[in-house]
């Protein structure tokens, strides 16, 4: 009996530490699943609305600081240059509204560095444009910094594989 | 169709449908373990051991074609380093995409290209593997204690959307096994 309740207790406590985990998630989680969110927004088709497809666009833009910079470079795919909200949001409007649609994923997500207010993430970025067989692959660098509580991408630039 | 078995130490006949047999065998606990080793084992061997890839991209061709599938085989690094001609796996931040390339230098050699052939340390080297090549022209240079120079096979491609280049030895996970 002393050992049943013992069981007892000790799978109510770790039920109990579960749920706290799931409700206060650790600052590595909720980056990955910052990135896993801005992944989804990127890949997400585009509706063919100017409003709808604006306002993808800016749920995109929300994943980044003020001041933020994105420098990445793809062969065979264009150069993204941006450091500017409301070009981001335009790029990505007008990309969505010529482009088919673009599948992006980050895997391997290795976090590099973690403080409480800034972090540096390193991921293999993926991304498949439907129609096209190429398959476009590139290392990922992004700081990250914490404002108000929540993450926020401030730079985005390659890691280069190769010397 | 019932068989029945005839237990000798006890007397009794114990008896076991056919089909039953045949799905689970004739004890269910032992068949139950080896389900259990076999798949640990497959787990551990492709999960650590023998890496299954498929192939995707041009630059390897001929050797390595487009959709083909291989396995890596990360075992002999363990113990000695890569050689001049492997074929290896690069890895990228992790193992879910990696990059197929050919060892063309070693550490501490010099390396260049030029019209399409690679010397090392002044020597022509010799790549039976390589078909016609586009006169790619790559500078000289000369590699760190941990730094390999890798490359694709086709070199009819245009060289800028072809990888290649200088690795770590960090970055190696292993050889094709073919």
């Amino acid at each position: 009996m002393k050992w049943g309740k013992l069981l007892l207790v000790l799978a109510l406590g770790g039920a109990a530490f579960a749920g706290l985990r799931g409700c206060l998630p650790s600052d590595q989680k909720r980056i990955l699943r910052l990135l896993t969110s801005l992944a989804q927004d990127v890949s997400a088709p585009a509706q063919g609305r100017t409003l709808a497809d604006l306002a993808a666009a800016n749920r995109i833009a929300d994943h980044f600081a003020p001041g933020f910079q994105i420098q990445v470079t793809v062969p065979g795919a264009p150069d993204v240059a941006v450091s500017d909200r409301a070009e981001l949001i335009q790029t990505i409007a007008a990309a969505k509204g010529r482009t088919r649609q673009v599948e992006v994923r980050f895997l391997d997500p290795q976090i590099v560095e973690l403080g409480p207010a800034s972090a540096v993430i390193e991921a293999t970025a993926q991304a498949r444009v439907s129609g096209d067989p190429e398959l476009y692959v590139v290392e990922i660098r992004f700081t990250l910094v914490k404002l108000e509580g929540l993450w926020r991408v401030r730079q985005v630039e390659n890691v280069p594989t190769f010397e | 169709m019932i068989i029945a078995m005839r237990d000798p130490a006890s007397g009794p006949v114990a008896s076991v449908p056919l089909w039953q047999r045949m799905i689970v065998g004739k004890n269910p606990k032992v068949t139950l373990v080896r389900a259990l080793l076999l798949g640990l084992g497959c787990w551990l061997v492709f999960r650590h051991v023998l890496l299954p890839v498929r192939v995707n991209g041009i630059s390897m061709e001929p050797t390595l074609r487009n959709g083909s599938v291989n396995l890596v085989n990360r075992i002999p690094y363990l113990w000695r380093a890569p050689r001049r001609g492997e074929i290896v796996a690069i890895r990228t931040t992790g193992t879910s995409i990696m990059y197929l390339k050919r060892i063309i230098a070693l550490p501490g050699e010099s390396v260049q290209m030029q019209g399409g052939r690679v010397w090392i340390d002044g020597r022509l080297l010799d790549e039976p593997y390589l078909g016609e090549a586009e006169p790619w022209e790559i500078g000289r240079r000369t590699l760190g204690p941990e730094d390999y120079f890798v490359m694709g096979d086709n070199r009819t491609m245009p060289k800028e959307l072809h990888w290649g280049g200088v690795i770590k030895r960090s970055r190696i996970v292993g050889s094709t096994l073919w």
